[in-house]
């Protein structure tokens, strides 16, 4: 898996299974921002003697362009312990903390600013904790959307319990890139690209729950946008009984009135779907506009 | 039977005259009669005199060893009814190097019949029979044989049935689909298989692997860590893929064929089987190339 591949992401959560895979994909995103000129902000643990020379961005596995950046200033580095002194464990603390970093790269001069942090080790283990860690997250958005940022959130897991993995993905449905598949949000479609199968069943439904939750939600702001997912699987190659049957749970969930809208499925998706009584909830359309 | 429910008792004694070995046989031979279930006996002349002294009254069927081949016993016991005995030296007295592809192959092609397979060694081949049967019969009844080394996928099926073996692929996770998927549909190409019923057999191969290790729909979709493995068969006629499924953590996950799983991969190919053993599940999907 890398991301050193395409447009970059405003905001996008990179899962991998280990370090070393999760590594391999952050130190070429870490390289490509810093090629391009981005100030780039990275929050990550330290070992137990809190020396950043020892931490892999300062190492071998890091680019020579990553480590010199690391002497020059144009890559800083912050603990987890200290980021979460500063933030005092509100949204609100880290959407300053998000701001004053990015204000303070512009003043400086850099044309833009990049983001990444390593996986959380947040047990998501409450609805309240899931609240408060969407709305972080919402911080990055509502700064990308204005400002010249990307950010990059790391997700390992083998070091998050379920349920902080699922919830994740659940939150950053936006823009994904997982292994062997992916998903991005882009004029009204959420696209879906790889293959969706029993091992990354549980990522994919978490992020299609998600998908369907910032729909209703949106349509319920008054926007006048219909609470209907629009999934493009124009890019999708192949779908198993598992993710398709994750469909079908999610659309039978789904409040009247909300529909899940399939574009371009592979074309064994309708006989799985078939084969598990596909609610009327889920429309089959092959291409036209959302 | 199997102590274990109602499959395949393939069993060997060991002893070294009729005297030693009837009352070893008379349990697993009595508890057939008992509900009127043929019971043969396919032993030299002092043999079957012996049994039929210790039971006289039993219909016990005597046909002469010289007309039971080792290489089609496995055939010939097929059909045979439920709860049926045979007590034999039939592989035992076959050619060295035949003996234990024909043991392999009862243990494979009657995996799943109720019927129990009693074939007697003599003391110096106890190591032949222990690693060559499933379980050994003693005084205290059928018990595990520790030393058992079950048939190899591909081995014991002869390439007539379902043709050679093309591709081995060790599937260790849930992460080693992609390679099972991308190494089966290679096989399928180049069978002359495309389109549609290329992608079904695709698919048919993925579902069976995880049908094989006893992945539940209804819980965690993920492939359990375990030696499985994908073997790719090909004939003039058919591309079969050969799962076995070997978890490190078995669990209950039932009988195959009852399992939803079979009935969604059966209809995506034109053949289905599935065999449970004390080791494992293997799952065979067979896809005309014709």
């Amino acid at each position: 898996m890398t991301v050193d591949a395409g447009p970059a992401h405003a905001h996008l959560l990179q899962v991998a299974e280990s370090d070393h895979a999760q590594r391999v994909g952050t130190a070429a995103w870490l390289d490509r921002e810093l090629a391009f000129g981005a100030k780039v902000f990275y929050k990550g643990w330290l070992g137990d003697d809190g020396r950043i020379e020892k931490h892999w961005i300062a190492g071998p596995q890091a680019t020579v362009r990553t480590r010199r950046a690391l002497e020059t200033g144009q890559l800083e580095f912050m603990a987890f312990p200290h980021l979460i002194d500063l933030v005092g464990g509100t949204a609100e603390g880290l959407h300053r903390v998000q701001s004053e970093e990015l204000h303070r790269a512009l003043d400086e001069g850099w044309t833009s600013v990049a983001m990444t942090q390593e996986s959380s080790r947040r047990p998501l283990g409450d609805a309240d904790e899931v609240a408060v860690f969407a709305r972080q997250e919402g911080g990055y958005d509502a700064l990308a959307d204005r400002f010249p940022l990307h950010v990059l959130c790391q997700l390992t897991t083998a070091v998050e319990n379920e349920a902080a993995v699922v919830h994740s993905l659940g939150i950053h449905h936006r823009g994904v890139l997982d292994v062997g598949w992916g998903a991005r949000e882009s004029c009204g479609r959420w696209r879906v690209s790889g293959d969706l199968d029993a091992h990354v069943a549980q990522r994919f439904g978490g992020a299609l729950t998600g998908a369907m939750r910032q729909a209703l939600a949106d349509a319920e702001e008054g926007t006048g946008r219909s609470p209907d997912l629009h999934v493009d699987l124009a890019a999708v190659g192949f779908v198993d009984v598992a993710c398709a049957q994750l469909m079908v749970l999610a659309a039978r969930s789904a409040p009247a009135g909300q529909r899940l809208v399939l574009h371009d499925p592979p074309r064994l998706l309708r006989r799985l779907l078939d084969a598990l009584e596909r609610p009327d909830s889920i429309v089959l359309s092959e291409g036209g506009a959302a | 039977m199997s102590p274990g429910g109602p499959a395949l008792l393939h069993a060997a004694v060991v002893a070294d005259d009729p005297d030693e070995l009837v009352p070893l046989c008379l349990p697993v031979v009595d508890a057939a009669l008992a509900v009127g279930a043929p019971v043969e006996v396919v032993l030299d002349r002092r043999g079957a005199r012996a049994f039929r002294a210790a039971r006289p009254d039993a219909g016990l069927q005597l046909p002469s060893p010289v007309d039971v081949d080792a290489a089609t016993l496995g055939h010939r016991l097929a059909d045979r009814e439920t709860g049926a005995v045979v007590v034999g030296r039939v592989c035992a007295d076959a050619a060295p190097p035949d003996r234990p592809f024909a043991e392999d192959a009862l243990t494979v092609l009657l995996a799943d019949r109720p019927l129990s397979v009693v074939c007697v060694y003599a003391p110096a081949q106890v190591e032949e029979a222990r690693r060559t049967h499933p379980w050994l019969l003693t005084a205290g009844g059928p018990v595990l044989s520790p030393d058992h080394t079950p048939p190899a996928t591909t081995s014991p099926v002869p390439a007539a049935v379902l043709g050679s073996s093309v591709d081995r692929v060790p599937v260790p996770d849930g992460a080693a689909l992609a390679a099972l998927r991308h190494r089966f549909a290679a096989a399928v190409r180049d069978a002359g298989l495309d389109g549609e019923r290329a992608e079904a057999a695709v698919l048919a191969a993925h579902e069976a692997m995880l049908l094989a290790c006893g992945v539940d729909l209804a819980g965690r979709a993920d492939l359990p860590p375990g030696d499985h493995t994908l073997d790719v068969r090909v004939s003039a006629e058919a591309v079969v893929a050969e799962c076995r499924g070997v978890p490190r953590d078995p669990g209950g996950s039932g009988m195959a064929d009852q399992d939803p799983r079979f009935a969604h991969l059966a209809r995506f190919c034109d053949h289905a089987t599935a065999h449970d053993d004390r080791h494992g599940r293997t799952v065979r999907v067979l896809t005309g190339t014709r």
